[in-house]
């Protein structure tokens, strides 16, 4: 990797309500913050071939059909092995949270 | 803290052991004391190996007890953790238990959900750090209930939730899931009081 890392923190640059899976549900979906936030940074970290940091503390809570959405659509549109180059989590409140993000990534089968 | 009942500890039986032949050995040192004859010769020497034996013996006997009280306050620390994970099931179940088969969710249920459930996720977490902490191990228990724990989570708050309905099918699931996590936490408990090989 290149250049400097790209942040994004859910809390500060989404929100602190994580919400459902799809934008038709309800506000704050995984869908949203795929399309809105995820996505394009992820795309400028990969263009920078840099690493896209994402900061999952600060929030209610995240549940299962936010983030299969959210990571889980990541990997669908770029493939797991790119995903996993490129996107970094931190998540120091509940550290269960990379394990099952992972598992999300992991599969989705590669192009 | 609940004081635990307290379990077979070998390192504590050694020493009780070695005190009760010690004391044997003296009783018997006592009682035939006339009948000994001393070598007036007793060289610095001689006298020298008495001190540093009893020396030893004093400080081996001190490193033994404190190893095992440590050990004991160690798994007195993981037994309330993973009780901690237990009453935080509880609480999940508790949570879950509103959802109505037909009726979709409120934001209070789904909120309390989501945060008992992380709790759980926290609580569970703090386990095995705890056991990697101690013994440098983790026990195939506690991956088992990662496992499930994970399992859990899907059933809890994948979609339909937080919109819901959660239908009864998924409900007895959960119901299900949370049984079979409880009796893993038990076995887990009973696991941690019988290791035997504390971190060096």
């Amino acid at each position: 990797m290149t250049s400097q890392n790209i942040e994004l923190r859910v809390a500060r640059d989404f929100t602190v309500n994580p919400g459902p899976r799809k934008k038709e549900d309800g506000q704050f979906s995984g869908e949203e913050f795929l399309t809105l936030e995820l996505e394009p940074k992820f795309r400028e970290a990969y263009n920078a071939k840099s690493i896209l940091t994402v900061n999952l503390d600060g929030v209610s809570g995240y549940p299962t059909s936010f983030l299969e959405e959210a990571f889980g659509g990541l990997a669908r549109s770029f493939g797991s092995r790119v995903v996993n180059r490129h996107l970094e989590i931190i998540s120091e409140d509940e550290p269960y949270l990379k394990e099952e993000i992972q598992q999300y990534i992991d599969q989705v089968q590669n192009p | 803290m609940s004081a635990e009942p307290q379990e077979f500890d070998p390192l504590i039986w050694a020493t009780r052991i070695a005190f009760f032949l010690l004391g044997t050995i003296a009783g018997i040192l006592v009682n035939n004391f006339k009948f000994f004859t001393v070598d007036s010769q007793v060289n610095v020497g001689q006298l020298l190996t008495v001190a540093v034996t009893i020396s030893v013996a004093l400080y081996l006997n001190l490193v033994f007890q404190r190893r095992a009280s440590t050990d004991a306050v160690r798994k007195a620390i993981l037994i309330q953790l993973a009780k901690d994970v237990q009453t935080s099931l509880t609480d999940t179940y508790h949570a879950s238990l509103v959802c109505h088969p037909t009726k979709k969710l409120t934001k209070d249920v789904a909120d309390a959900i989501t945060k008992k459930e992380r709790c759980l996720s926290v609580n569970l977490s703090l386990l095995e750090e705890g056991l990697k902490h101690c013994y440098a191990f983790t026990l195939p228990e506690l991956l088992e209930m990662k496992k499930i724990r994970l399992h859990l989570k899907k059933l809890l708050t994948d979609s339909p939730f937080p919109v819901g309905p959660i239908n009864q099918d998924r409900q007895d699931r959960i119901q299900k899931t949370v049984k079979i996590m409880g009796s893993q936490c038990v076995k887990l408990i009973f696991s941690i009081s019988s290791i035997d090989k504390p971190r060096l």
